[in-house]
């Protein structure tokens, strides 16, 4: 590896790894630690070998900080580009065998009226987001 | 010269050598084995809550969790860490195309049964009414195996579809939410039987108590993460316990390419997988037990045949998601199993078959498995899987497989094994085991329901008949192949039929009665 190649993995990395704070910040409460942040990046060559184009879109959202989660959702729901949707999922995978999150995954205790009303909330919430992500693909050309 | 080669060490072939255990038997295996790590003995939970990072046991070094994200999705069982051995290498070492089936082929000791789900159930004579054998010829053979392996399971509504109860150890405990949909459906039995629907204990081979000197279960819930859990039958455990006691020879790393068949004896040519070399291995019988299709392709490779086109059988599926509404936000059962909690038979009414299906907790893999395919945001997504596990069950059916001359097995010239396998249409069933189970209080929609791609069962058969009159590329009642006189399939090929039900135990039954009868025939 010549030595800009190596400077341009290396930037590269360092891109992945904010990316993975972004992310992490969208859906969990903290500081994302820097380990997982590494395991991302590490992740991302296995995960998306020799697919550059599919990146594009994905990073234009962290470039402009939108709100990944509403895009994801548009995306996911009208199956286009898998691509901020395998990040994310990544992301969670790496995250879920942490027992710091297990709390985020698994009810740890029975709480009927809670888990419902998260429901209900859940359910306006996925609306308000379908309509920003909606917006967003639109106004960024992200389809 | 040995008295019998058996090739291959899954659950035919290792019944085979159990069968054949007073002989000279010399198995030829590649038998990847599971990395040697010791496994946590701990529940899943608890793990998940003490251990501060599980990355190498859960997601391991090399991603390999991540698996299903980059590549073709495979079980959720086949991509943890420790599991990847199961399907280390198949496509290179048994490349396959089809456009129409999704298949995972195993070299491991053990072949798939490393990862099954345990199912083990008679075929009765329901079962076996296009077979030219009846259940009175496999009983013998299902009752040793019943006591050689350990069978848990109990006298129910189920017990005139999976025979004998005989020596069956005590069930498996039931997880709070599957207890609730037995006592619904206990309640409506008389009306639940109308429509057609039973439900009662799987049989499993899953010990609930110590037996033969292994431990009993103690639900911990790791079946998608322990490579070997010693309550949970694998045929290593028969195979390794063989080699221990010096009845049979294993060579391992050895993948089987052919066979001649000479007058006195069967000359068996294998590649060392680890050096290339070519080695030749001599049996007075030759047992053929690698898996349908592998067991198909060396036949046909030992006859230099890339023209036949051998049948297939596969068994289609579908699952249907079911809510039970009262257990949404309720604590989660965290001693709980993968394994099957229920077992239930649709009736479809006289002379239709049987469709058989199993009920799944959801308590098991990672949510991140599932997490993506709820359909609200990530955020809600997150909170709907946490209310929603502890209500949620799964059941899966399984369909008999029917014969359709589109379906077929061929060798290509170039080595690979072709499979063209059509998509039945399912859904009529469905409609109807789901308006039944919603009058148990169990929801389900059928626009839910998902239709796995032909193949992703891994229950094949029928490559090679069993038949009265057999003919070319078919098999004798005893096992033996048409036009040969020392070669015997005894695995899921031989079979004539394919009902619904899991077949792994009716693989090894038949392969001791296979490997019994051939001893007998050389003597």
């Amino acid at each position: 590896m010549n030595a800009n190649t190596a400077e341009d993995a290396r930037a590269d990395e360092d891109d992945l790894r904010a990316e993975a704070h972004y992310l992490h910040g969208l859906f969990f409460k903290g500081s994302l630690d820097d380990e997982v942040a590494d395991r991302y990046a590490r992740a991302h060559p296995l995960c998306f070998p020799d697919d550059p184009e599919a990146l594009k879109g994905p990073a234009a959202v962290f470039e402009r900080r939108l709100d990944a989660e509403a895009v994801e959702y548009v995306q996911r729901l009208h199956r286009r580009s898998p691509v901020l949707t395998r990040k994310i999922r990544m992301l969670f995978y790496l995250l879920e065998v942490r027992s710091r999150y297990y709390g985020d995954f698994v009810a740890r205790r029975s709480s009927r009226l809670r888990e419902w009303l998260g429901i209900l909330g859940g359910l306006l919430y996925s609306g308000v987001k379908y309509l920003k992500g909606w917006y967003l693909v639109w106004r960024h050309d992200l389809a | 010269m040995h008295d019998a080669i058996v090739v291959g060490a899954g659950p035919a072939g290792t019944a085979a050598a159990y069968a054949l255990r007073e002989r000279d038997v010399l198995v030829l295996d590649v038998g990847f084995q599971p990395p040697d790590l010791a496994d946590p003995r701990k529940n899943v939970f608890e793990l998940r809550q003490s251990e501060p990072d599980l990355f190498d046991f859960m997601i391991g070094e090399r991603f390999e969790a991540l698996h299903n994200l980059h590549r073709r999705p495979i079980s959720l069982k086949l991509k943890s860490p420790r599991m990847t051995y199961i399907a280390r290498e198949w496509q290179s070492l048994s490349p396959l195309v089809s456009d129409t089936f999704e298949t995972t082929m195993s070299f491991a000791q053990g072949g798939l049964a490393s990862a099954w789900g345990a199912g083990v159930y008679r075929f009765t004579d329901r079962d076996l009414a296009t077979f030219p054998i009846c259940a009175a010829d496999l009983n013998p053979w299902y009752d040793l195996l019943t006591e050689h392996i350990g069978v848990s399971g109990g006298a129910d509504d189920l017990s005139g579809d999976f025979g004998s109860t005989e020596g069956l150890l005590p069930p498996m405990r039931l997880s709070g939410l599957a207890s609730d949909l037995l006592r619904c459906y206990e309640r409506r039995r008389d009306a639940m039987r109308e429509r057609g629907l039973r439900i009662g204990l799987p049989r499993l081979s899953v010990l609930t108590r110590p037996h033969r000197g292994r431990e009993a279960y103690r639900y911990e819930n790791l079946e998608f993460f322990r490579s070997r859990d010693p309550a949970v039958y694998n045929p290593a455990y028969t195979l390794n316990e063989l080699v221990d006691q010096r009845r049979v020879r294993y060579r391992t790393h050895r993948l089987v390419l052919r066979y001649e068949e000479h007058q006195d004896h069967v000359e068996v040519v294998a590649r060392n997988i680890d050096d290339g070399v070519i080695e030749r291995f001599r049996g007075r019988q030759l047992f053929l037990g690698a898996g349908t299709l592998n067991t198909a392709k060396l036949v046909l490779q030992s006859k230099d045949d890339h023209t036949t086109r051998l049948p297939l059988l596969d068994n289609p599926m579908s699952c249907i998601p079911l809510l039970r509404l009262g257990r949404i936000g309720a604590a989660l059962d965290v001693y709980d199993t993968s394994f099957s909690q229920l077992a239930a038979v649709f009736d479809q009414g006289p002379g239709r078959p049987l469709i058989q299906g199993s009920v799944y907790g959801t308590t098991g893999p990672l949510r991140s498995d599932v997490l993506f395919d709820f359909p609200l945001a990530l955020s809600a997504n997150l909170t709907a899987c946490r209310a929603l596990a502890p209500a949620i069950l799964l059941l899966m059916l399984f369909y008999p497989a029917s014969h359709a001359p589109g379906n077929f097995v061929r060798l290509r010239a170039s080595g690979e094994i072709e499979v063209f396998y059509g998509n039945p249409s399912l859904g009529e069933a469905e409609g109807r085991i789901i308006s039944a189970l919603r009058r148990l209080g169990f929801l389900g929609l059928l626009s839910l329901c998902q239709y796995p791609p032909a193949g992703t069962s891994l229950h094949y058969a029928g490559t090679l008949p069993m038949s009265q009159q057999p003919g070319p590329y078919q098999t004798h009642t005893d096992g033996r192949l048409f036009g040969s006189e020392r070669v015997y399939v005894t695995d899921g090929a031989n079979f004539s039929a394919l009902p619904a039900k899991n077949h792994t135990l009716t693989i090894m039954a038949n392969a001791m009665r296979v490997a019994a009868g051939a001893t007998e025939a050389g003597r």
